[in-house]
């Protein structure tokens, strides 16, 4: 099961696979990068690209981490820790008056049909003007990790996997064709191992799934007895 | 012994001599130089050429680092960036295969010591720069990830010069360069007397067997007995048929 988060350099992965490609020169080393990232959107979304973090309003509004490429869920919450209830707008500022009077006065009244108003545009979200309750926001992310000079960083657990995907399109670009078709088959059985490791959780998930089970057999210890 | 230019040519005249070196002898030392050279560089291409296909480590003697390379930008009239930026080697590469005689291409940040803007880029510890071909050059361009920046250099060898890519006019003196490579050095032009030659053991019988031929041939219109059998020919086509046909 792969560490959700171990990220490494492009860089890592072109000399794992120039390592297993013993006559690669420097003219097919300047494809490499593109390669990776192509072999990356076959393999899909990991959980090393998941990640929490929590936002403090200023001025209404809560700045989006720099890393994150969209966001999975958010929950606003008061000082005393107090989830708030809050609808989501969509992408801007609400442009029209609501039509419930709590909301267009700046009064949180979800039971009357005024929750905080929510929503986002590239940088920020923004809470509407009957958010003054809120004092922070947890948020759960896709995020897009990059290293200094802004590539995409790879979860470790996926090196050895695109560097097989590097080596089945050095032998394309050779038009090697016995080469293509052996690498080709290791590179298809590793791109579904990886993609099924991707959604597999994690031990502590696992654990937790297994907790929150409903099942009719009891939850005991037996090996205590 | 070492292997000097000088120990060469003595050797080669005293072959071509047999034993009997005299003051007017008629062929100059500049052109058993120049000779020695065109048989070296023959010789040390074919060896590396081969080792490169038997995927063998190659031998180190003909490895040579330039540092502190100081790119040149050379203005195009009327385009709207320059970014015509070049490096020259002290030595032009051996032509090898798959044009594999720069070996590695390093990019080292220079640190800026006057005041101004901070224009010092991410390349903090320097980055390896890849080599392009003419003829792939407008494909990379196209590549997403994989074309010229600032952060992704590439270059592209025209004979001595290393033309680089991901540079221009703003940030060209940013960073130098250090380049290791296959030099053609010549005999003649870049050694002293005392000067030794790059040249690995195994070639050194070759060497001097081959350059002693060509004077010999130069000298006296016909070959050398170097196997000393009484095969010295006229000329060599009757040299390579009469192997053939014994």
């Amino acid at each position: 099961m792969p560490t959700p988060t171990s990220l490494v350099s492009v860089d890592q992965v072109i000399a794992t696979a120039a390592s297993i490609i013993e006559d690669v020169d420097q003219i097919d080393r300047a494809f490499f990068k593109e390669w990776v990232y192509l072999g990356l959107g076959e393999l899909g979304p990991n959980n090393a690209w998941v990640a929490d973090c929590t936002l403090y309003p200023n001025n209404l509004e809560l700045k989006k981490p720099s890393d994150m490429y969209s966001p999975l869920d958010i929950g606003l919450y008061d000082s005393y820790g107090r989830e708030l209830h809050y609808t989501y707008r969509g992408l801007g500022l609400r442009t029209n008056l609501s039509g419930n009077n709590n909301l267009d006065t700046g009064v949180y009244a979800p039971e009357f049909g005024a929750p905080v108003d929510l929503s986002e545009d590239q940088y920020y979200f923004y809470l509407g003007s009957n958010s003054t309750l809120v004092s922070y926001a947890l948020l759960r992310y896709l995020k897009y990790p990059t290293d200094e000079t802004g590539n995409l960083l790879i979860p470790e657990s996926d090196v050895l996997v695109l560097s097989y995907f590097l080596k089945y399109m050095w032998y394309c670009r050779k038009d090697d064709k016995q080469g293509m078709g052996q690498w080709n088959a290791k590179w298809i059985a590793a791109r579904n191992e990886a993609r099924a490791d991707h959604k597999v959780p994690s031990i502590l998930q696992g654990t937790q799934i297994a907790r929150t089970w409903n099942s009719m057999i009891q939850k005991m210890r037996f090996k205590t007895f | 012994m070492q292997i000097t230019k000088d120990v060469l040519i003595s050797d080669v005249i005293i072959r071509v001599t047999q034993s009997k070196p005299s003051a007017d002898l008629e062929i100059e030392k500049a052109q058993v130089a120049f000779v020695l050279d065109q048989v070296r560089w023959g010789l040390i291409t074919d060896k590396i050429n081969k080792q490169f296909a038997k995927l063998y480590q190659i031998d180190p003697v003909y490895i040579f680092t330039e540092d502190n390379l100081v790119p040149v930008l050379t203005p195009r009239q009327g385009a709207v960036i320059q970014d015509n930026i070049s490096i020259n080697l002290q030595f032009a590469p051996l032509n090898i295969y798959r044009d594999r005689g720069v070996i590695r291409v390093f990019a080292n940040p220079v640190v800026v010591s006057l005041p101004q803007p901070n224009l010092q880029f991410t390349l903090d510890y320097g980055s390896p720069v890849e080599m392009i071909t003419a003829f792939e050059l407008d494909v990379i361009r196209k590549l997403k990830f994989s074309k010229p920046s600032l952060n992704n250099l590439k270059f592209r060898r025209e004979g001595q010069n290393l033309i680089i890519y991901g540079l221009d006019v703003n940030t060209y003196k940013m960073v130098n360069f250090s380049v290791t490579y296959f030099p053609r050095i010549s005999m003649l032009e870049d050694l002293n007397d005392n000067d030794p030659v790059p040249l690995t053991e195994d070639l050194y019988g070759p060497l001097v067997e081959g350059a002693t031929e060509i004077i010999f041939n130069e000298m006296y219109k016909t070959f050398a007995d170097i196997r000393s059998d009484a095969t010295q020919m006229t000329n060599y086509s009757d040299n390579r048929t009469n192997d053939k046909t014994s």
